[in-house]
């Protein structure tokens, strides 16, 4: 028969057409991009918590594990080590994170107790080794490197702190005494004009996302989220577009990314019904992708997973591994030409080239 | 097998549309029943485990074995405790299955969570952390698991209120607002008449061994680890999210993969971790531990009054 002869040529190429617009699983992506990691090596003592400055030159890490505990610096070109803050019996120094521009060091302070107690946050001139300290336990430093937003859980203020005069202005209401281990996830606009941030709503630790008009103290509620510790990890893209990671642990967790759409109403790009490993996502400067954790299955008899590094692309919803290391964790960002993606906050670094 | 001139001229005849089109209309409808059907499988494995059971027990066709157990189990499981949730469902698989009297079987771990529940060496009750206090409640489930072993000899003080582990710390200066080191808390701990060893703050024990001869001893272990931020699992943050924990028990799965069984005060379910991640993480700390435990022995059972005779109806009047 005419047709039948027909047919069974064109069968093959319509069903590969019918199962390319089925949505491809993310492992059908591109090849795994190349990783460099590194690793500092103190001698005799562990460095933890690295941090990578913006040019890849200094490495800010906690030392542990010997009796020089406390916030050193790496020159990688030199492979000189060099003590930047000590402990002491009372006071510890965690999180290093170099400013935008690379030429200072914010950390926290606090009592190395069980949880931690942050009580200040440390700032420091890499040049001049000038230090700056000021009352709060978590913060996120402004895109200009000038300023630097502080969370104090004293007083329950959202300030701004500037680093020209060491004076802090508070801009916004933030519920006092959270536990240490749920500081607020901040994050300024790219223009940075508003800072967006999360806040515990009720004593049972539901969290609401807000954002502030830095200079002019206007506040909007962006989303709440009525569920017990919510993790929450906000970002902007480069166009000026907020964005956060939610995990939701729970009898039926669930893990998302939302972005706010043109309307002001936030948008799902991602959803997965297991607990993703959470860390800071970063969204490309080109702002195709964003980079985020994921945990994609959980090991055999437990309630978490191998996490890596995927990327989601913006316009299609599609995602890729860009790991698979099985342990990633902390914190992301792109280098500015956007070729580098940079994993950091663990004890090794990885530099990702999507 | 070739197409006809006259088609290649023309194009296709309307049959052939028709024809292709139904195809076509199979073809994607099979693709997207398999696409559906995969998505089906993940979602059910998804909802196993937040029953308790593994992927291998949602499959009836995986295998799997009795737990390898690493200290005996008190009284063969729990202690009368508040803290473990039990698992519904899931199947039950021949290994766990023993003959006792003569043709009787009895299960003797059908599902993981019984497995779990059977491998702890203690089974510390649970309670709901309010506050950065996590150590001090990881003590506060330590105590409540001594006083019911010993009858109520030992004390088990709340953590808030007059008289708690809270107010005691901070009238000794070892906490502001919750946060303790492990040498503050074990000298809390020796006041409430308990012993301790190890909690020395930041380095503890040497390794997993400690854990296992500890609870050996049938004593639970308060821990730090580096925990992550939602469930309460371990994780690695550079030492910045230091949490305390109560270890229950280790043991090995039917693969030979072992794991810790423990508790702390955002869940009354009990944890179950891989020991290499939780290793990784309590390395963090330099594997910071306190073992606690109270001397005192449990009240002696009233003696049983002996049976009264009774008359057999032979006695002679």
């Amino acid at each position: 028969m005419r047709t039948s002869k027909l047919a069974l040529p064109v069968a093959p190429v319509l069903f590969a057409l019918a199962l390319a617009a089925v949505p491809a699983t993310p492992e059908e992506g591109k090849p795994m991009p190349a990783i460099e990691e590194i690793v500092v090596e103190p001698e005799g003592a562990k460095a933890t918590h690295l941090s990578l400055s913006r040019d890849g030159n200094l490495v800010a890490y906690r030392r542990v594990g010997s009796t020089e505990k406390g916030l050193w610096i790496y020159d990688r070109k030199t492979g000189e080590h060099l003590p930047l803050a000590e402990d002491s019996e009372e006071k510890a120094h965690y999180a290093p994170t170099f400013s935008p521009d690379g030429k200072a060091i914010a950390f926290l302070v606090g009592e190395p107790v069980v949880p931690p107690a942050y009580t200040s946050v440390g700032v420091l001139t890499i040049a001049d080794r000038t230090r700056l300290d000021f009352p709060g336990s978590a913060f996120a430093w402004s895109p200009t490197s000038k300023r630097i937003a502080i969370a104090n859980r004293e007083n329950g203020e959202l300030g701004v702190a500037s680093l020209k005069t060491g004076k802090v202005t508070e801009v916004a209401p933030i519920a006092p005494g959270w536990d240490p281990l749920e500081p607020p996830s901040m994050a300024w606009s790219p223009d940075g004009e508003s800072i967006a941030y999360a806040v515990t709503l009720t004593d049972q630790g539901a969290q609401g996302i807000r954002c502030v008009l830095v200079d002019k103290k206007d506040l909007t509620k962006v989303i709440d989220y009525q569920a017990k510790r919510a993790a929450i990890h906000l970002f902007w893209s480069p166009e000026g577009r907020l964005a956060w990671h939610v995990v939701i642990p729970g009898e039926k967790p669930s893990s998302e990314i939302c972005a706010v759409d043109a309307s002001g109403n936030p948008e799902t790009l991602y959803h997965s019904d297991l607990v993703d490993s959470a860390g800071r996502p970063a969204w490309s400067p080109d702002g195709a992708t964003i980079a985020f954790l994921r945990t994609p299955s959980y090991h055999k008899h437990t309630t978490y997973g191998p996490s890596d590094v995927w990327a989601i692309d913006v316009a299609t919803k599609q995602l890729r591994p860009l790991t698979a290391v099985g342990d990633a964790t902390g914190h992301l960002s792109w280098s500015a030409d956007g070729k580098t993606l940079v994993l950091s906050g663990g004890q090794r670094l990885r530099c990702v080239k999507p | 097998m070739h197409v006809s001139s006259t088609n290649r001229r023309r194009g296709m005849s309307t049959e052939s549309i028709l024809l292709l089109t139904l195809i076509a209309v199979a073809v994607i409808g099979a693709a997207t029943w398999y696409a559906n059907s995969t998505k089906r499988v993940e979602t059910e494995v998804t909802r196993s485990l937040e029953h308790g059971k593994s992927p291998s027990e949602a499959d009836p066709s995986a295998g799997g074995g009795g737990g390898v157990v690493v200290g005996a189990s008190r009284d063969g499981g729990s202690t009368g405790s508040t803290g473990s949730s039990s698992s519904t469902g899931g199947h039950q698989d021949p290994a766990d299955v023993v003959v006792r009297d003569g043709d009787t079987k009895v299960p003797e771990a059908s599902t993981f969570e019984q497995r779990v529940q059977r491998a702890k060496s203690v089974s510390v009750p649970w309670r709901d952390q309010e506050g950065p206090k996590c150590a001090l409640y990881a003590y506060g489930m330590v105590t409540d698991f001594w006083k019911d072993v010993t009858g109520g000899k030992a004390q088990a003080p709340p953590v808030n209120g007059p008289g708690g582990i809270f107010e005691t710390a901070k009238e000794k200066g070892y906490t502001k607002d919750g946060g303790i080191t492990l040498t503050n808390l074990a000298k809390i701990a020796q006041g409430n008449g308990y012993k301790t060893k190890y909690g020395d703050d930041w380095r503890g024990a040497k390794g997993m061994d400690d854990i296992k001869a500890a609870l050996g001893r049938k004593h639970p272990v308060i821990i730090v680890f580096d925990v992550d931020k939602g469930e309460g699992n371990p994780g690695d943050f550079g030492g910045e999210r230091a949490h305390a924990a109560v270890i229950q028990g280790v043991f090995k799965d039917e693969d030979g993969q072992e794991y810790v069984v423990a508790k702390h005060g955002w869940r009354e379910k009990d944890y179950v971790w891989r020991v290499e991640d939780f290793e990784k993480s309590w390395k963090t700390f330099d594997r910071p531990m306190l073992e606690v435990w109270s001397e005192e022995k449990p009240a002696e059972p009233p003696p049983t009054p002996a049976p009264i005779p009774v008359p057999d109806g032979s006695g002679s009047d």
